[in-house]
């Protein structure tokens, strides 16, 4: 009675971690809802701004772009990619469900950051090649890495807002409260526009976005950071991710 | 009960992250907000932002034999040898030339065009060493800004701490003095609360200086309190001194910092191994006391073909007086030798010039008390140390005196190499000042006195708005941020059947508490010049207009900015002829007059009057 599973019958993890992610990623594919919007915006956005309208005359409109509309992607690939679903499952009963499988019970919280992480991955590679190819961006091979890195881990600390709206949210509202999370924050954070051409008052109040701090991180590699110290924009990243998934996970465990 | 516990267990996690969450937003509004609220950085760049390629760079401690300067937005982005400079920004070419960063006087007193006249020698920044406190607070938002400036930096003392009818109080401001009875603790305290970045103390009773007069003076408790209560409020504490004993007495007091060194002998032995073994440092002022010595240093300084085409006609005077009648040259070999020995046992020598004392001149100066300090023994390189990273640091400027990333970028080129020849400092190439180029105008020469011709006719517009000597200009409020206009022109038909006249029409308009309009002459050269008038008696004119009131203006004196003398006239529809005394001009000094105005004033309204046969008689 005390052991459904067999202990011989050994299972690596990795494995584990792999099917699911397989099928979460199946899953996802067959939503429109999520990967049209992920995907495909970023890149729309910087075609239409970085490239048709800013970027003519000058390169640095390209060049700045194309570290916010990185930071974009991964926020919503992110934010999107945990809340909504999170929501639908939570609803569904399929955590019940899980917690009988034999499945390890991190697997669905692995598999989704894998995911966001892949989605973020492939929005910078977007871009990146239509800044070179069009916007006439030019960065070291090793800013590039650089980049894509600051973006595919920066999709983290969005994982874990995303994590904490889907542990409260409604299957229903999940998607309205993030979009009403997502754009203002990514506005501003500047990542549409620079918070230069804005009111002054907005670049007193973007430090309270992560997403401003991912953006100034970001820009760092492309040769335009600000004057706020590395440490605060890591520190506000850090705290963000480990409070949000403290209080999301905490709510599972007791909702579910 | 276990799950009683395990609620309890599970409560402190989330409140602990919410209040984690909370804090460290708060934090980051508060240290990155008020930045980026002045941070041009995110903007995409166009303007401001520059490369400096193939120079050698002084970055304020080591040198680059070739290297690149990336600035964007007023900061310096990256230095080394080897920087990728993005595509389509303004790239310098430094071949030959050397990038030093913005050059610190340590010591100047700076007042009127001081800060345009620094910037124009590459003097970026200043410490001011007395001056009155009225105007901290408008320094600190000057040198907080990133915008394009025209003006060195200046971080100051405030008042400096002198006794009752000490050195210090002849200036013609009022200074707040100690004496017997004063709290030293609250004096201090009301210094830093009216701004002041460091504490200046003065201990000077002339007695180096054998005349005969001596001043009343800080004595030794009262220079140890005001050290203590400086360190107290975390202001360091400088101090004049002329004599060695005053030296040795601020010394044992904990002093940080002397900006004159000693001069009424060569310092001994036990006095340089103490000012190394606490880290005090020295701010020799050599240029000053070459001044006191009599030497020929300041004319000698003025006659440098780098300098002397960008020296005012006052700098040039100030560089061509001296300090004593009784030429002293043990004084200035003293400090030399002083400065010598202080260096070689190790004491932090920063570069100063006391600027404008009689024999310098601010910016300028400071060159000259660059070459002392090397003929002192110090290497070039430890010179230019001691004019920029060296007083920054001593003074706790973050952020200058230094070329490296996240800096102001306050630079110098200069041509040639000063780490071999320490006077390439004065052939300044180009001043940036907080990342935009400063424009280096040359200075009008002065017009020698007498220079204004014999004739007393100024203009008759028979032809043209042409003058025997000088010329015409439209003057108007907006210069002070107002809004009325005007508009001059030769008209046909003037006084007396004459063939022209000079029409002057406008329109007074609000925006300015007293506003003005109408037409100016500048007797000499160039506007606002000075020139030499005393020898007139009278200002004699023609005019005909609208019946309104109108006022001539007499603009005099050494400053091209201080107040006009005025005298009131009425302009009827007929031609009438205008005789005003030019001692009718209170207070104005005829042997400087910078220029005449005709103005309409208040009340607001359309103007128009004209003007003819205008002579100083």
């Amino acid at each position: 009675m005390d052991r459904t599973i067999d202990p011989g019958a050994h299972v690596s993890l990795w494995r584990c971690y792999l099917l699911d992610t397989r099928c979460e990623l199946l899953r996802l594919l067959r939503e429109p809802m999520y990967i049209i919007p992920t995907l495909l915006f970023p890149a729309l956005f910087y075609v239409m701004f970085g490239l048709l309208l800013g970027g003519r005359g000058s390169s640095e409109a390209a060049r700045y772009l194309l570290a916010t509309y990185g930071v974009f992607g991964a926020m919503g690939a992110g934010l999107f990619g945990f809340a909504v679903t999170l929501s639908i499952d939570r609803e569904r009963g399929f955590f019940a469900l899980r917690r009988a499988l034999p499945a390890p019970p991190s697997a669905w919280l692995v598999s989704r950051l894998l995911i966001a992480m892949l989605f973020a991955l492939a929005i910078v590679l977007e871009l990146a090649t239509l800044a070179t190819v069009f916007g006439g961006v030019s960065l070291a091979s090793g800013q590039w890495a650089l980049l894509w890195t600051i973006t595919v881990l920066g999709a983290l600390p969005f994982c874990a807002i995303g994590l904490l709206l889907g542990s409260i949210a409604s299957a229903n509202a999940a998607p309205a409260w993030v979009n009403l999370l997502f754009l203002p924050m990514a506005f501003l954070s500047g990542l549409w526009l620079p918070l230069s051409m804005l009111p002054g008052i907005f670049a007193k109040l973007a430090p309270l976005w992560p997403a401003w701090h991912l953006a100034q991180i970001a820009l760092g590699v492309t040769g335009q950071a600000g004057a706020t110290p590395l440490w605060l924009h890591l520190l506000v990243l850090c705290v963000v991710t480990v409070a949000c998934c403290v209080l999301a996970l905490r709510r599972l465990a007791r909702a579910v | 009960m276990t799950q009683e516990n395990g609620y309890r267990q599970r409560r402190w996690p989330a409140v602990a992250a919410v209040v984690a969450l909370v804090a460290v937003l708060g934090v980051a509004v508060a240290v990155a907000g008020r930045q980026q609220a002045t941070d041009s950085t995110a903007k995409p760049a166009t303007d401001g932002t520059f490369a400096i390629r193939n120079a050698r760079i002084f970055d304020g401690v080591e040198v680059i034999e070739r290297g690149t300067v990336l600035v964007r937005d007023g900061l310096i982005e990256a230095v080394a040898a080897d920087v990728a400079v993005p595509d389509g920004i303004t790239v310098v070419d430094a071949d030959g030339k050397t990038l030093l960063p913005g050059l610190i006087d340590a010591h100047v007193h700076a007042w009127g065009d001081a800060q345009q006249d620094m910037l124009r020698f590459g003097v970026t920044a200043g410490l001011d060493m007395h001056g009155m406190a009225e105007r901290l607070s408008a320094l600190r938002a000057q040198r907080e800004s990133t915008a394009p400036s025209a003006q060195a930096d200046l971080w100051a003392a405030g008042y400096a701490v002198t006794a009752a009818g000490g050195h210090g109080t002849q200036y013609g401001f009022p200074v707040p003095t100690v004496d017997a009875d004063t709290d030293i603790p609250a004096f201090i305290a009301a210094r830093v609360a009216e701004g002041d970045d460091f504490i200046k103390l003065i201990v000077e009773d002339l007695s180096g200086y054998a005349n005969g007069r001596t001043l009343p003076t800080l004595d030794a408790a009262q220079v140890r309190a005001v050290v203590d209560a400086a360190h107290a409020h975390d202001r360091i504490a400088v101090a004049h001194v002329s004599t060695q004993a005053s030296a040795r007495e601020v010394l044992d007091a904990g002093i940080d910092g002397f900006v004159h060194v000693a001069d009424d002998a060569v310092v001994d032995d036990a006095f340089v191994a103490d000012v190394a073994r606490r880290d005090v440092f020295v701010v020799p002022t050599l240029v000053v006391i070459a001044s006191v010595a009599g030497s020929d240093a300041g004319r000698t300084l003025a006659q440098d073909s780098a300098l002397s085409p960008w020296l005012t006609p006052e700098q040039r005077d100030s560089l061509g007086a001296r300090m004593s009648t009784a030429p002293k040259p043990q004084r200035l070999a003293d400090a030399i030798d002083s400065v010598r020995r202080l260096h070689a046992a190790g004491a932090t020598i920063l570069a100063g010039s006391d600027a404008p004392n009689a024999g310098t001149a601010q910016g300028a100066s400071l060159h000259g008390e660059l070459a002392l300090l090397v003929q002192a023994g110090l290497t070039p390189r430890q010179a230019l140390v001691a004019a920029t990273s060296a007083p920054a640091a001593r003074f706790g400027i973050v952020d200058r005196g230094r070329i490296a990333p996240g800096l102001r970028a306050d630079l110098v080129l200069v041509d040639g190499n000063p780490l071999d020849d320490i006077t390439a400092t004065r052939r300044i190439h180009t001043v940036w000042k907080n990342g935009a180029r400063v424009e280096r105008t040359k200075p009008a020469a002065a017009l020698a006195a007498g220079a204004v011709p014999g004739d007393t006719r100024i203009s008759d517009f028979e032809t043209g708005l042409d003058a025997g000597f000088g010329s015409w200009a439209p003057t108007t409020d907006q210069m002070a941020g107002g809004a009325s206009t005007v508009a001059h022109a030769r008209i046909e038909g003037g006084a007396n059947g004459s063939a022209g006249a000079l029409s002057v029409a406008g329109e007074i308009k609000t925006g300015f508490a007293f506003p003005w309009s109408g037409v100016i002459f500048f007797p000499a050269a160039q506007a606002m010049q000075p020139a030499d008038l005393s020898s007139r008696g009278e200002l004699v004119f023609r005019v005909r207009g609208d019946g309104r009131r109108y006022n001539a203006l007499l603009f005099s004196g050494a400053s091209p900015t201080s107040m006009p003398a005025m005298q009131a006239f009425e302009a009827g529809s007929e031609w009438a002829e205008v005789r005003l005394p030019l001692s009718g001009f209170a207070g104005a000094d005829l042997s400087q007059v910078r220029g005449i105005a005709w103005t309409a004033g208040q009340p607001e309204g359309t103007f128009a009057f004209a003007l003819d046969d205008v002579e100083l008689r």
